[in-house]
């Protein structure tokens, strides 16, 4: 577990600067419309559950507004919570990729509004933009990769 | 649930955080003190020993551990050793340096240790000795002012080698009383988990911490140091020194092997055994020290102390150590509640770009549908048909020709009706046709205009099969045979019943399928779902209509004179009116070559399904299409998302000969080209070529030779007109009628794309039914005047967003043309405006929301004389649906 959020050495007035990937940091306002124009834009209550685990659909979200939290059952079945998902997060980009089944189910703690890409947007995307297609694809890789990376340094603190 | 932190002060501040009560001066002032003390206490033990001793191992000594129990920070804040180790810092001559890797792993034990060894050697030397007493409170000093002159921080000690660090953090956990570090300014960062930082998480990030030994060395200390103390109050002073220690070891041995079995079996939460033992320890200590620490006050200060005294501070820490236990727990709760999610993997965000873009995108969309039963709830902008708002998030619709004919993705509108477009003639038609309940739309019509609209994918039924026919019919008419299931046939018997409520009503239809959406085919092919959501009408329509279906029957022959149709299977059908409708087969030109195994058409869904069996069974890897058509590119795509490399061939050099010019058929080709699709245009085929391992290679007529597993011929249709052939009724391409649909012999008709009217056959599923309509209501003794529906075609591949409708070319001088290309956005869209100002075609690209008006627009022949200026310069808004 990490708990530098807790211990910002450097400026303990603030939270710490998010550690979290920007995805697509660099793509311009003009270049967002366009993507989200390839996007379903989706309103949710709160209380509703947005995403099953264990079911199987390729798209990932972008949050526009709102707060949702993606929580895991153990093989006992106690929930307990994954992680809190605040606006202007990207979740289930990990389906998307590999389409197997949602590994946690995330509910709606507020209302709000998310954008969702599929792999079908992602086809007319490649097809109509492929420079943005490749961005997007190629920026969730990096983040996915970040993530493996954070694995394995928490792995090496777990095993040295 | 959990709130995120707002305002408010954090369930776990640091130490900018906590509010200071005390000016900095004055825990300056104190400290000074405080060294002062110090010295004096070691000067007192080496001057007066017997008095010394006392006042360090019965008065401060056991003083100390209560403090770190109530009010920790005042220990952190006033101890000499500390201010001694931050004096080099304040004085600038610290050398400042970190922690090695050695260093930081084994410094807290080291803490651990030295906490041991010294404190059992109070037995045999510092108790009895003030010299020794002395030199340990100098060595306590001297050691932690060296350290600060090397180290930075308060690395050099305090967080890391004192002995009493491990104490401190273990009962320092949770503090009545929070006081705010009052050291470092600023911190230097000098420490993993540092207390004086974040006093109330520090011991829970420490036992919760990744590494099973940063956690180990920190959960031995607490489960030792029950025993440890245990040992310190039952050992001799007679023993000898290995026995003295053995004594110790023993039961820090025997402590540690209680906390690893209590550990491992009662599965608690894991900081709830190291405060349970932590507690057992400061109670236990408290029961042994309590009688000395009130002797040594009666001493020291000359004052008799009540024989109560002891007994009152055990009762009052044992009290303190339970609610202490109880305040841990919480702390622990609370921290697994709010901590963990805080710091849980962090998804991945987005920056401010893509915020705003998102708050415009927000903005923009005012309407919602709200998709039942799962109440999901999409955003949508006015003019998006729901059918666009469904697949847009993944829901389960079937589309079709997506211009309400042919009924694919009928839906219920539970609420919001009038927040929808209403239905047109082609919608309302169909609708009639299926006979659901009066809140059915077909998606692809019902646009969004405003506000929510509630919809349900499954359509309701009507709550009584009610049937609109009309009480005057022509009772001399019995027997009505349709031959042909598809739309032009079930429209035509459709449309007899509803004229006549007692004939018998006979369909006969070669295929072995009721009515199904023969423009959703491809999906067979690439779907898995099979004929499954292909069919058309509702399970009971035939029942319901009373019109019996003779599937997989092949009508043989038609007796004219005889009023019969003979059937395969021997029966006969009598009939008064007969309508044909037995639709085309896929035209396939002589080509050498040609023919076996590999080969298809797409025409019918079993000729779909048989392509996609052969592909799997075997492995085609490459296809060609001939014909660069709606269907070869409807193919194209399917064979596409089979994992199957595709190349089309088109003898013209643009796609969609007939429904696009140049310009837009180049605009799609390379959109498709995107998906992945190849082309060769402008080409013909030689000769269809098999190796000696039967594989085909297309020659064209360029020279090219392209390898297929498959080879699709999709080159327009050839009508079914054998039958009427043998029985003499006059054809051409297809059956000749006129324009009630009138065969040259008397009571046949024919509708569809059998039928050949004005020299022309379309091919397309609105004319069929129209001409099935007409057919049906001029065999039924009525008067309908066939008029060609406006050409309407969409191409459904994904994304394509390509719609041609009526005329896309101009025709003579004079008529108007406007064109508007973006390229690089993937975007054409023309018109074509005849002499009289009237709109006679369009064609758009990727103008989803121009889809409705225009077509509409087109389909009426609109005057746009007013607005030709405003549609030149690119404002169509005046064509936009509202």
């Amino acid at each position: 577990m990490d708990f530098t959020s807790f211990f910002n050495y450097e400026n303990p007035d603030r939270e710490p600067e998010s550690a979290s990937p920007v995805f697509l940091a660099q793509l311009s306002e003009s270049g967002w419309s366009k993507l989200l124009g390839y996007a379903q834009h989706r309103r949710f209550a709160q209380g509703e559950t947005l995403l099953e685990a264990g079911e199987q659909s390729r798209d990932f979200y972008i949050v526009a507004n709102g707060r949702l939290e993606a929580v895991a059952r153990t093989e006992q079945g106690k929930e307990f919570l994954l992680s809190a998902i605040e606006e202007h997060s990207i979740i289930g980009e990990q389906s998307f990729f590999d389409g197997l089944p949602r590994s946690a189910t995330v509910r709606a703690l507020s209302d709000g509004e998310l954008f969702r890409i599929d792999a079908k947007a992602l086809e007319v995307m490649s097809a109509r933009d492929p420079a943005l297609a490749r961005d997007v694809v190629a920026d969730l890789a990096r983040i996915l990769s970040l993530r493996l990376r954070e694995m394995t340094q928490r792995l090496l603190r777990i095993v040295r | 649930m959990a709130q995120t932190a707002g305002t408010a002060r954090p369930p776990f501040p640091n130490y900018t955080q906590i509010p200071t009560r005390v000016p900095g001066w004055v825990w300056f002032a104190l400290r000074a003190a405080s060294i002062a003390t110090a010295l004096a206490v070691a000067l007192l033990l080496v001057v007066n020993p017997e008095r010394g001793r006392v006042l360090l191992w019965q008065v401060l000594v056991p003083s100390l551990p209560l403090v770190m129990l109530v009010v920790p920070g005042l220990w952190r804040n006033l101890c000499p050793m500390a201010a001694l180790n931050q004096l080099p810092r304040m004085a600038g001559f610290t050398r400042g340096l970190a922690h090695t890797p050695q260093i930081r792993e084994y410094s807290f034990v080291v803490g651990i240790a030295l906490f041991f060894v010294l404190v059992s050697s109070r037995k045999w030397l510092f108790d009895g000795s003030g010299v020794a007493s002395a030199a340990l409170v100098l060595f306590g000093l001297g050691g932690a002012f060296l350290g600060g002159l090397v180290f930075k921080g308060k690395s050099g000690w305090c967080s890391s080698i004192c002995p009493l660090l491990p104490v401190q953090r273990l009962y320092g956990q949770a503090p009545f009383a929070v006081l705010p570090n009052a050291h470092c300014k600023p911190c230097v960062g000098c420490t993993k988990n540092c207390y004086d930082f974040n006093p109330s998480i520090a011991y829970l990030a420490d036992q919760y911490d990744d590494d099973r030994h940063y956690v180990g060395y920190r959960r031995v200390f607490a489960g030792a140091l029950p025993g440890f103390i245990y040992a310190f109050y039952t050992v001799s002073t007679d023993e000898s020194l290995p026995q003295i220690y053995a004594h110790f070891g023993l039961w820090c041995a025997l402590s540690l092997a209680l906390f690893q079995v209590l550990d491992v079996f009662l599965k608690l939460p894991r900081n709830r055994l190291t405060v349970v033992f932590g507690a057992a320890a400061i109670a236990l200590y408290y029961w042994f020290v309590a009688p000395a620490m009130a002797s040594g006050v009666e001493q020291l200060g000359g004052v008799s102390i009540p024989p109560a005294a002891p007994w009152a501070l055990r009762t009052v820490v044992i009290g303190i150590a339970l609610v202490w236990i109880v305040r841990c727990f919480r702390t622990e709760r609370l921290f697994l509640e709010h901590v963990i999610q805080k710091t849980a993997q962090q998804g991945a965000r987005v920056g401010e770009n893509a915020a705003q873009a998102m708050r415009r995108a927000s903005s923009r969309q005012q309407a919602e549908v709200v998709i039942q039963p799962d109440d999901q709830r999409i955003a949508a902008s006015a003019g998006q048909s729901l059918l666009e708002v469904i697949e847009g998030c993944g829901g389960e619709i079937e589309s079709g020709c997506r211009m309400g004919v042919c009924g694919a993705d009928p839906i219920a509108v539970r609420e919001g009706m009038e927040n929808l477009s209403p239905a047109e003639s082609d919608e309302k038609s169909t609708l009639e046709r299926l006979g659901y309940a009066p809140n059915t739309r077909m998606a692809c019509c019902a646009k969004v205009q405003q506000g929510r609209v509630a919809i349900a994918l499954k359509p309701e039924r009507r709550k009584l099969p009610e049937y609109p026919t009309s009480s005057q019919y022509d009772a001399n008419i019995k027997d009505v045979v349709i031959i042909g299931n598809g739309i032009a046939g079930i429209t035509a018997a459709d449309y007899a019943r509803r004229r006549h409520p007692v004939c018998a009503i006979h369909v006969v239809a070669e295929e072995n399928h009721p009515l199904y959406n023969r423009m959703a085919i491809t999906r067979l092919i690439y779907g898995r779902s099979a004929m499954q959501g292909l069919y058309l009408l509702p399970d009971k329509w035939y029942e319901e209509r009373e019109v019996t279906c003779w599937l997989n029957t092949t009508a043989s022959a038609v007796d004219p004179a005889a009023q019969a149709v003979t059937l395969a299977t021997g029966d006969t059908l009598r009939y008064d009116r007969l309508i044909l409708a037995m639709g085309s087969s896929s035209f396939v030109p002589e080509i050498e070559g040609h023919g076996g195994a590999g080969c298809f058409v797409v025409r019918s869904a079993n000729d779909a399904m048989e392509i996609r069996r052969y592909a799997q069974a075997t492995q085609a890897r490459q296809a060609v299409i001939a014909g660069g058509g709606l269907l070869g590119l409807e193919a194209a795509y399917a064979l596409t998302k089979l994992g199957v490399q595709v190349t089309v061939l088109d003898r013209n050099p643009w796609l969609l000969h007939r429904q696009l010019d140049e310009p837009a058929g180049q605009l799609l080709r390379r959109y498709l080209e995107g998906l992945g699709i190849a082309f060769q245009v402008s080409t013909e085929i030689r000769r269809v070529a098999r190796s000696d391992d039967g594989h085909i290679y297309v020659r064209l007529s360029t020279g090219i030779e392209v390898p297929a597993d498959v080879f699709i011929v999709a080159a327009g249709i050839a009508p079914n007109i054998a039958l009427a052939q043998a029985c003499g009724i006059a054809t051409r391409r297809g059956v000749i009628v006129d324009d009630h649909m009138r065969t040259d012999v008397p009571n046949i008709y024919a509708a569809g794309d059998v039928a050949e009217f004005d020299g022309r056959i379309p091919g397309l599923w609105p004319v069929a039914a129209e001409q099935g309509e007409v057919a049906a209501v001029n065999a039924l003794s009525g008067d309908r005047t066939y008029r060609e529906p406006v050409a309407f075609t969409i191409l459904k591949v994904v994304g394509a967003d390509v719609a041609s409708v009526g005329r896309v070319n101009p025709e003579g001088d004079g008529e108007e043309v406007i064109v508007h290309e973006d390229a690089a956005e993937y975007q054409y869209r023309k018109l074509v405006v005849d002499r009289s100002g009237r709109l006679a075609g369009a064609i758009l690209i990727g103008h989803p929301t121009l889809m409705s008006g225009v077509t509409g627009a087109v389909k009426a022949q609109r005057d746009v004389t007013a607005e030709l200026a405003s549609l030149k310069v690119g404002d169509w808004s005046a064509l936009q649906a509202t």
